[in-house]
Order: C-alpha cells, then structure tokens, then sequence
C-alpha cells in the first residue's frame, strides 16, 4: 500500500466507509488507490457494508415544462434530498433497482441500465417484439456473476444478460413445474420492487378465479418460475389488490381486503423466514377512512419502503407513509411527500455503489 | 492506563508485555476481547506472559483501555449498553491527533481488535470525507505515483466528481 503504515485490509476498511462520490475523487490519489477502488473485491465490500448512509428513496419526477423525467434521491440517512440525475429519454419507466444499478424503459421500448451513483450508463439489445403487456425484473446470478434482466408476457418469458448483452426465450417445457405455474396467472405488477435470494417477485392473479393472489417468485440462478401462497390466501376475505415489496431485508406483501370501503383495510405482512410460508407475520393493520383512489395512491409508496420501523399517520387522510423516520422529521416529510405526489410516477428504493455496468 | 481491576468477577489474570518492556496485568476476560491474544491463549494455554513486539506501551495500553471499558459496559445489566458504548466510543475517538490514531490503528489491526479497528477507521474516514485529493495525500503521506498525465485523465473521465 502507498500509505507507508497502514496495511491493504485497513484502507479496504476506511474506503469502504466513503461514499461513491468521494471513492471516484480518491482514485487520483495514487495508483495503488486507483486499482484498489476498481477491483470487484472491494466494490463487493463497499457494496456490502450495511450502512444507512447509502440507501436512497429514488422518486421518478416528470417536467412538465421540458417533457423530461428527473429522478430526485432522498438519504435515508438524512431524509434530504441529495441529487438529481436527469433522464435523457422520454417518458421512462423504472423495471428494475439492484445493487446500485438501475434498469429504465422509455416509451419507444429502448432498455437502458445506468449506475446514477457514477453515472455510467448503457443502452441494451432492443427486442425483436416489444410487448406493451410485460412485467420485468433486474436482478444479480451469483453463479454467472452476471445481472439479468427478466421480461414476462403471458406467452413468454425472456432473459437478457447484461455481458451478453442479448436475449434469449427461456424453454418451457409442458411437463414442468415452472411452466405450469405460469400457465394460469398473469403478473399484475409492471416490475419486481422485492429481489432478494437471488430471486425476483411479482404479485400474479390466477385468470380462472379473478381476485385470488400469489406471489409468483423466479430464481434468477436456475431461471424458474415457482409459487408462493399469500397469507390469508384460504380465507373467504375479499382481497381488492396486493402490492410485493420489501420489510427490513425481508418478502413483503400489502394486501388490501374488504369489499367495501367499510370494510376496508390494508394489512402488511412480512415473510420473516424467506420462503417458509408459516413465517408470514401480520405487521400492520390499517383502517384509513379514505377512498380507494386514495388507498391506491398511498399504497404506491408503502410498497416501496425497505426499512420500516413504525407507521407514519397524516391527519387529514390524504397520505400515510410507512417510512424510517425520526420523529422530528416526520412532518415535514408528511408535507414534502404531498406535495411530490403530484409529480411523480415511480418510487423505488436503491443503494450506492460502485457497481460497472460493463 | 492501570494494571488494576476494578471489576468483582474473579477471572485469570495476564500479563501482556509491550515493545518496549512496559507491561500491563489484564482480565483474560478483557484481553481476549483482541482476538490475537485470544488466538495465544488458546493455543499456549498455561502461558500467563504474553510478548507483544510490534506495539509499544502507550498505545497497547490505550487498545487495553478500550477493551476493558466495553467488556466492563456488557457485564452490566444488558439494557442501555450499546448506548454507553456508542457514548464512550465517540469520546474516545474524539480528540486523537493524527499520528496518535495511525499507531492505534495499527496496534488494533496487530491485535486483531476487530470491533476498534471498525471504530478508528470510521474516525479516519470521516476525516476524508470532503477533504481535497491534495489533503488528503498530505493527511496520509502519499505521494501521486501516476505517469505525467494520468491523474489528469482520470480527473477529466469523472469531472462531475470534482464539482
């Protein structure tokens, strides 16, 4: 190491530490610093380290002035707003948010994937048929240490690997479990916000009995599709809608049940054992009196949040968000949150890295 | 930095000898806490003398001090412990000079103090965080080693970093 006497594994330990801004200033320090914050062992480490500082709450703004899309990050650590990167595509859509990386389409099917914490960016292999009726997926394959794109239609199920940078139709055959799990039920959320076991998430609604919700999990190693009950799946409660998310490293669900706005509520349950099915837990129970526009509305934003630790209320029933804050700051991201809605069209939760796209 | 124990508890004692012939009587409890002298006790076992030359006595006492505050800390009742030792930390790390933090660092990375080097290399890093490429080679005493050239380049390839 250039630092006469501080050995490799303490200046793994203090970088790690640095945010991706300053890690990018530190490369022209020296050429040992230079190699170290490129090598893939320490942009692992440095992605690994749990520290809040470099989670963000990315929020898709549209301009109305210029017809482009910003994306505002607000620090989990701080609840300010920390950047602005602008889109240099019309009307974008978010498909994916994974160690760092981002995945986007806009509305002429063009895929990007860019690391906004660098600002690397890349555009992918465009698809022969563009399906306006696909539900995506970005996730990490640790054992092609590769990270793939996933597109699903009711007819097919596609991957694009971003070395290869190509896609390919994954074969189903008729006699397999995966494709049988496929065969009755359509993916009702446009992309997977829950990506976790090296595995993306979806909410599918069988298209036999309308209103019966699973969670339709696909393994990004062994390119599969399984099945995963919901809780309260046998109950003769009506659920309205549900939304998959994350709860503190864990499989969440939202579910909105009740057939009237009576009756109305919102559960969210957490998977706290992932894949064990008795582990889902009830977290909350939300009774708002607010229309179904609004529990909609709310609950876009509720499926987004990775570290909640207690329900965030707003008296005038126009927004909750369940979202980690402390206490002092809760108002003010109340009020900061109203008046964001009417701007935005995607949430996502995302952290910093130093990820390549190449 | 003394060699006498305050807690109740009765465990081993042992004596950890620094470079320069200074030593310390410790807890086992409390010593074992690095993992290094953990890894010679289990080994040698019986041996109640532990020669430590590659760290001096100001600094092995200041590791020990540290060792000797969390295990006290975490024999208390369990509650409100993490709040002490998040407490004491801050003051502990709080006004070190420079060259002070170095050798600490050193010294806990030599033990093997895995919970300290955490804490000292957070100290270290906040004290990059901000600073310009030239203090920070000046804090760590680097010289650029690039070709003519090079850093420039790699400053062009990211500007948006030196906003």
């Amino acid at each position: 190491m250039a630092s006469p006497c501080l050995n490799e594994d303490v200046v793994i330990s203090i970088l790690s530490k640095l945010p991706v801004k300053s890690l990018v200033r530190l490369k022209c320090i020296c050429k040992s610093w230079n190699s170290l914050i490129e090598s893939p062992l320490f942009i692992t480490t440095h992605l690994n380290r749990k520290v809040h500082h470099k989670d963000y709450l990315g929020l898709f703004m549209s301009e109305r002035s210029t017809s482009r899309t910003h994306i505002s990050f607000i620090s989990y650590n701080t609840m300010k707003f920390s950047s602005n990167l602008i889109l240099p595509f019309k009307y974008p859509s978010i498909i994916g948010s994974c160690n760092g990386l981002l995945c986007v389409v806009d509305n002429k099917f063009t895929y990007y994937v860019t690391n906004p914490a660098t600002r690397e960016f890349k555009i992918l292999k465009e698809q022969d048929e563009p399906s306006a009726d696909a539900s995506y997926g970005f996730g990490f394959d640790p054992m092609t240490n590769d990270y793939k794109l996933v597109r699903s239609t009711v007819a097919e199920t596609e991957v694009l690997t971003l070395k290869n940078n190509s896609w390919r139709s994954i074969l189903m055959s008729d006699d397999d479990y995966s494709t049988s799990v496929m065969k009755e039920v359509r993916l009702v959320e446009f992309w997977s916000k829950a990506v976790l076991s090296n595995t993306l998430h979806w909410i599918g609604e069988s298209s036999v009995q309308k209103g019966k919700f699973s969670i339709i999990a696909f393994d990004l190693i062994h390119e599969r599709f399984r099945d995963i009950n919901i809780p309260g799946a046998g109950d003769k409660d009506f659920h309205y809608q549900c939304y998959s998310s994350m709860f503190q490293d864990c499989l969440s669900i939202s579910i909105i049940c009740g057939r009237t706005g009576i009756d109305r509520r919102v559960e969210v349950w957490v998977m706290k054992e992932y894949g064990v099915e008795r582990s889902w837990t009830k977290q909350y129970c939300i009774n708002p009196n607010s229309n179904v526009l609004k529990l909609n509305q709310m609950f876009e934003y509720i499926g987004v949040t990775i570290d909640v630790n207690e329900p965030l209320w707003s008296t005038d029933d126009l927004l909750l968000v369940l979202i980690a804050v402390s206490n002092r700051e809760k108002e003010s991201m109340v009020e900061n949150f109203t008046l964001l809605l009417q701007f935005c069209s995607f949430v996502f939760n995302c952290r910093e890295s130093l990820v390549p796209i190449d | 930095m003394s060699s006498s124990s305050t807690t109740t508890t009765t465990t081993r004692l042992l004596m950890l000898k620094a470079s320069d012939g200074v030593t310390f009587e410790v807890e086992e409890a409390v010593a074992t806490k690095l993992g290094a002298i953990n890894n010679m006790v289990e080994e040698e076992g019986s041996e109640d003398l532990i020669c430590l030359p590659n760290v001096n006595g100001k600094f092995l006492g200041m590791v020990l001090e540290w060792c000797k505050k969390h295990a006290n800390n975490n024999t208390n009742s369990d509650k409100g412990n993490d709040e002490v030792n998040k407490w004491w930390d801050k003051e502990f790390v709080m006004d070190l000079d420079q060259n002070t933090l170095y050798h600490l660092l050193m010294a806990a990375d030599y033990l093997s103090g895995t919970e300290l080097v955490d804490l000292l290399t957070e100290k270290v890093a906040s004290m990059i965080r901000g600073k310009k490429v030239e203090e920070i080679r000046e804090t760590f005493k680097i010289k650029s080693d690039f070709l003519p050239g090079q850093e420039e380049e790699i400053r062009k390839k990211n500007s948006w970093a030196f906003e």
